[in-house]
């Protein structure tokens, strides 16, 4: 099928010589004096106009290009997830669905796991988030700055972990962190120290899964910084040396404000990423022990996999949106009150 | 733009219907019962899926016009592709599915329609000749045979011979669990072996043999939970003085338990009898050095019996080829010589009660000192205490396992322990 201008100009020589006869009959009522050639054409181009209407004009083309990723989208996204909201009011057994009202979101708020998995959320975010960004800041003004030679060998060493496949990544760590077998606590023990219980303690299962997950995304985070800096304008730190700023100074005072937006699509990013974590606990530990490192994703995939609750499993699906977009709004609103 | 979005809805409409009109069928797919053809897919786990393979053999020669395509998956892996297939109604699902005993209750309680009841095709004739604890656990609450039962695990504790000579404990003294830790004390003095491994944060295997041996579950007939019934409180009491006395290897996962039992960091372990082959499978230098004996009780002349695992075969109820799925499950279950195969092979330990009297199940077993450990674990099958295991089974389980970790790492009281989890595992239930 044709859609331009161009295809409406070939349909008008390719009419029939009828239909030419018949616009003819047409116009003539309207004015006799014309020569007949022109009038023709003229009368022609409005009856193909009137008569044979194509299904694709100018106008409405672009609707059938999004069209097919459209389609797409309204199945494997739109319909999830306006199913899963109506999922999360129901309950469900073998191909029966009943409509339960607001029980599974009363039943979540007095729910301890999901408490104690909200809680373990926040804990990592809050632990993990700076110092990964602050990590990854460090790495990058190194990699930015003129005295460390084998740049790319070293951003592409950073940068490896962020493609690794995360489920490999997590069981080679298993294999580090095992408590009896594992290299870190044979390396410890060389070192006279005592062997610490990584996986199996619940203070220590927090801390190797802020372990693993700072080592995959450091490096993530470095390169977004990393693309920050190089955006600076030079000027502004000639111009500062000119005024004779120290190298601290000119950090602080150009290279970190200069980040800013950047700074705030780590934090989101990492923010929402986190409230999302799901596979080290899941490798690592399996949300244990007692649930210390039970996370709310995790804790979804349970209900839903483990119990077969696919409704409860909805309502807790759709309290994470909610408080990662209250979360979102809030970082920015706050930001964007300090920038006025 | 006006007639075009109709136009685009519609189309979305009939592509959306066209999705999920596929698999509304449950008509009967039988298929022709006297002679079956045709493929069929079979999942299983590990050495299990392994043993189906090798049926194939003696099968094809009973149905030439079968083909059996054995899938095997680990088994965290087949239950969630099992749940999705049965949320999607059927699509994707294999033919005959591999399943451990306490899963079927929840399976069923949440698909009810999800296998074919196998009475229906005429299983029901083998009722006799299988265990009747076994039978109980592959039968819903109307009394139906959902599951053709397969293989169960009576459960011992298998111990290191030269660790106990080494020690100069009498494996035989062993009788209530209080000479466990006596003799376990000795042992760790003596080797600095560790007496058992356990992983707290993950299994509660021990606590529910333990509970099995006293002849209850997490729940009763009823449904009540008995998390802090006496039993109960008594089983986490022996492995808290387990604890204590610093006798468990904390390990995290399956592999941790067998490295540890292969490598000599524990002196026993207490298991199903299918463990056999994976010491054999995982040790074969150990040869004689491995050897068996009961549960110790709770108090002398207790029950010492209990069971740990078992697994039995479904048929989905979607799968197109029923006959040649049953077929093969008709074969693979009562088949003597296969049942033996899998046993012979891999120590997988049937329920089929006549292979208790081949000869294979009666010799002594070079491997575990010379002595008849499978006739051993032939000889209590019988004996075992039936339990409830009901639609709620995991539940109970993984809340044990969090509240062992609560009490072992975080130093709580059993008892308050115990009934915290005894009221949230009722709070989750209820809903």
């Amino acid at each position: 099928m044709r859609f331009s201008k161009g295809d409406e100009s070939e349909a008008e020589f390719s009419s029939p010589p009828l239909q030419q006869e018949e616009s003819i009959q047409f116009v003539r009522g309207v004015s006799m004096a014309q020569p007949e050639k022109i009038i023709s054409t003229a009368a022609n181009y409005r009856v193909n106009v009137k008569k044979r209407k194509t299904l694709i004009t100018p106008k409405n083309a672009p609707y059938f290009f999004i069209g097919p990723s459209l389609i797409l989208i309204i199945i494997f996204t739109i319909y999830p997830v306006i199913s899963s909201f109506i999922l999360s009011f129901q309950e469900v057994r073998g191909a029966e669905k009943t409509f339960v009202g607001f029980a599974n979101y009363t039943r979540l708020f007095h729910d301890p796991v999901f408490y104690k998995s909200l809680l373990n959320t926040f804990e990592i975010l809050i632990v993990q988030v700076p110092i990964m960004l602050f990590i990854s800041l460090l790495i990058a003004v190194g990699l930015h700055s003129s005295i460390v030679r084998f740049k790319a060998f070293f951003r592409i060493a950073y940068f490896m972990p962020a493609i690794t496949a995360l489920v490999a990544a997590s069981i080679v760590f298993m294999i580090l962190l095992d408590e009896h077998f594992g290299l870190i606590n044979y390396l410890l023990s060389l070192m006279g120290l005592e062997p610490i219980h990584w996986l199996t303690s619940p203070f220590w299962a927090k801390v190797s899964v802020i372990v693993v997950m700072t080592w995959r995304w450091t490096g993530y985070n470095m390169v977004i910084f990393l693309a920050g800096l190089q955006a600076i304008p030079k000027e502004l730190y000639e111009a500062a040396s000119i005024d004779g700023a120290s190298k601290v100074k000119q950090f602080f005072l150009i290279t970190i404000p200069q980040l800013k937006p950047v700074f705030i699509f780590t934090v989101v990013m990492s923010t929402i990423g986190t409230l999302q974590l799901f596979d080290e606990p899941f490798i690592l530990t399996q949300g244990g022990p007692n649930s210390a490192t039970m996370t709310i994703t995790l804790y979804l995939y349970e209900t839903g996999f483990k119990y077969f609750e696919f409704g409860y499993a909805s309502a807790i699906a759709y309290i994470l949106v909610i408080i990662i977009a209250v979360i979102s709004w809030i970082q920015m609103k706050w930001v964007g009150d300090l920038e006025e | 733009m006006k007639k075009t979005l109709p136009f685009i809805l519609i189309l979305l409409l009939l592509f959306v219907s066209a999705c999920s009109n596929k698999s509304n069928g449950n008509e009967a797919k039988t298929g022709d019962t006297d002679h079956p053809s045709g493929t069929i897919t079979v999942w299983g786990w590990d050495v299990a899926a392994e043993t189906m393979k090798l049926s194939v053999e003696k099968f094809k020669k009973q149905y030439p016009d079968v083909e059996v395509k054995v899938e095997d998956f680990s088994s965290g892996d087949l239950y969630e592709k099992l749940t999705v297939g049965m949320a999607a109604r059927g699509s994707g699902l294999p033919d005959v599915v591999l399943m451990e005993d306490e899963r079927i209750p929840g399976y069923i309680h949440q698909f009810p329609d999800g296998f074919t009841k196998l009475d229906q095709l005429g299983y029901d004739k083998y009722k006799d000749a299988f265990n009747p604890a076994k039978i109980a656990s592959v039968q819903d609450k109307e009394g139906n045979l959902i599951a053709a039962p397969w293989d169960i695990g009576p459960a011992g504790v298998f111990y290191r011979t030269d660790f106990f000579e080494k020690a100069n404990v009498d494996p035989n003294s062993i009788k209530t669990w209080n000479d466990y830790i006596e003799a376990g004390k000795k042992i760790k003095d003596a080797t600095g072996a560790m007496l058992l491994p356990i992983d707290i944060a993950n299994y509660d295997g021990v606590f529910h043999m333990m509970l099995q041996q006293q002849g209850i579950s997490y729940f009763d007939k009823e449904g009540n939970i008995l998390l802090d019934s006496d039993e109960a409180i008594r089983a986490m009491e022996v492995i808290k003085s387990f604890h204590e006395n610093d006798l468990i290897l904390n390990n995290s996962g399956w592999d941790g338990i067998v490295t540890a039992t292969v490598n000599g960091s524990v002196a026993t372990v207490p298991y199903g009898v299918w463990y056999a082959g994976t010491i054999m499978d995982q040790a074969p230098d150990l040869k004689e050095k491995w050897d068996v004996f009961y549960l110790p009780g709770f108090s002398e002349g207790g029950t010492r019996y209990a069971n740990v695992g078992g697994s039995s075969l479904l048929i989905p109820s979607y799968s197109e080829n029923q006959s040649a799925a049953y077929a093969f499950v008709e074969f693979f279950t009562t088949d003597e010589e296969t049942q033996l195969l899998g046993f012979e092979k891999f120590g997988l330990f049937p329920s089929l009660k006549k292979t208790y009297e081949s000869p294979i199940l009666n010799e002594n077993s070079e491997y575990f000192n010379n002595s008849p450990i499978f006739k051993k674990f032939a000889d209590i099958v019988e004996q075992v205490p039936e339990i409830t295991l009901d639609e709620n089974y995991a539940r109970g389980s993984s809340m044990m396992s969090n509240t062992q970790a609560a009490i072992l790492l975080e130093d709580k009281k059993v008892e308050s322990a115990l009934k915290d989890a005894k009221n949230q595992l009722k709070n989750e239930i209820k809903k």
